[in-house]
């Protein structure tokens, strides 16, 4: 497998480098935390990113998008990740964007997918319950058939991300089967402004936008069933797979980033009169941190070619990126805080902000243990 | 010795913690998360200034080194 970038993804690297430099500085997310700031990413920027194109990335060019892939899709998170950028591109793209692309109609791509390109519209996948932890046949959100085809859901979906503000949902809920069951789980889409549906903001350590969707009786039509009833399942396998990926890609930038600052910090900081980076005891872990951003990044490659491949081995190599990304993005993070020392325990020091990112990603799609245990089902074991 | 090993198996048990609970120990205030969870958050932050404050693990690694294995400078 080739894991050198080809000269279109080079100019994509530099073009997403310079551009997260440039206009998200980690200054800009001590204001979208603050709560007088509930969205927690900004619309403008978003348009931005949009109008560069990496909205469209992953979507085929007869729908409206660039005909890229998950090669190129890293590239770009990487490089939000090394600013902590907190737009909306897991959500809208990766999960609701991809949900819509692989299961929709014409006419919901068109209603739906085209606006989500444009960055006009944020969508968000309601997915995860506080029950489901990282297994999706655990979901308990109901719907029972309406006449006339729709659905009538009842449920709660906690952690949704980038769910306050949201313009629309894709629903995962069951229509067959029981909490446990790997089949019976159907996709819809929910407006905003639902009656029976309520949004409310939660807040986590990293403070990004996450929501507590609560479904009391949400009434959809049969258009707005996305993909075949019970058969849901099978397209949220794929499409957070792919977003697991684009995830990790991230967590490499943020390691890479966190293990910059720290080579920085102990060029600079002197103690004993001599900058502490001369200490062997401290350069033997900065190389530890480096080796495995550097097996993290090469994994996340690996498992980006392999879905974009259709390789039979996608499976295993998402999670291998998966759990690689999310042991190093805390080491690496928890080795900059005591490399910096009491300075990186404070709230002021932009270097924390790594670690509390670090933890909320371990743990989305599933943490290192998650990942490990279904990368040795998938190897047969 | 005691401040060494204290503090690093503390923050083992709130790495423990945080495993065990999963996305329910990523929460920081409000709505979706019980006092308990939130508590947990706020513990498992605190536990990494413990291997910092009062003397990092590196300095007492090396008085441990220097002053009772006798090693040189």
């Amino acid at each position: 497998m080739r894991l050198a970038l080809t000269d279109d993804q080079t100019l994509l690297a530099k073009t997403a480098a310079a551009f997260a430099l440039e206009r998200s500085p980690l200054s800009r997310l001590r204001a979208l935390r603050a709560p007088s700031d509930p969205l927690g990413y900004s619309k403008p920027l978003w348009s931005q990113m949009a109008a560069l194109g990496w909205t469209g990335i992953p979507f085929a060019e007869d729908h409206g998008g660039a005909g890229l892939g998950l090669a190129e899709v890293v590239i770009v998170t990487e490089a939000l990740g090394r600013c902590l950028a907190p737009e909306p591109f897991l959500s809208s793209v990766m999960l609701a964007g991809r949900a819509i692309a692989r299961a929709g109609s014409d006419a919901q791509r068109a209603a739906h997918l085209a606006p989500v390109i444009a960055g006009e519209k944020i969508l968000a996948l309601a997915l995860d319950e506080r029950g489901t932890r990282y297994d999706r046949r655990r979901i308990a959100t109901r719907a029972e058939k309406t006449a006339g085809g729709g659905l009538r859901i009842t449920g709660e979906k906690s952690q949704v991300i980038d769910g306050f503000g949201a313009d629309a949902f894709v629903v995962a809920t069951r229509t067959a089967g029981n909490p446990g069951d790997a089949g019976g789980v159907t996709l819809a889409l929910v407006a905003a402004g639902a009656p029976g549906l309520s949004v409310v903001r939660q807040h986590r350590v990293d403070g990004r936008n996450a929501a507590l969707v609560q479904l009391a009786g949400v009434e959809v039509s049969a258009s707005d069933v996305l993909g075949r009833i019970d058969q849901g399942g099978d397209v949220l396998d794929d499409v957070v797979d792919a977003a697991t990926v684009a995830l990790a890609g991230e967590m490499v930038g943020g390691m890479v980033e966190a293990l910059d600052r720290t080579l920085v910090y102990l060029r600079e900081r002197v103690q004993f009169g001599v900058s502490i980076g001369t200490f062997q005891a401290l350069k033997h872990r900065a190389a530890r941190v480096f080796v495995e951003v550097e097996l993290a990044r090469s994994a996340v490659l690996a498992a980006a070619r392999a879905i974009d491949e259709a390789s039979d081995h996608r499976r295993a190599l998402v999670s291998a990126a998966k759990a690689r990304a999310s042991d190093a993005y805390v080491h690496a993070a928890n080795e900059a805080i005591q490399m910096h020392g009491g300075i990186g325990m404070t709230d002021e020091h932009d270097i924390g902000l790594f670690l509390k990112r670090a933890r909320v990603a371990e743990m989305t799609f599933g943490d290192a243990a998650f990942h490990r245990d279904r990368f040795a089902t998938a190897c047969g074991f | 010795m005691f401040k060494l090993y204290g503090t690093e198996l503390n923050q083992r048990r709130q790495e423990l913690m945080l495993a065990i609970r999963g996305p329910q120990a990523l929460g920081w205030e409000g709505e979706g998360f019980s006092p308990d969870e939130l508590q947990q958050t706020r513990d498992w932050l605190r536990s990494r200034g413990n291997t910092i404050e009062g003397g990092t693990s590196e300095i007492q690694l090396n008085v441990l080194a220097k002053q009772v294995l006798g090693l040189p400078d």
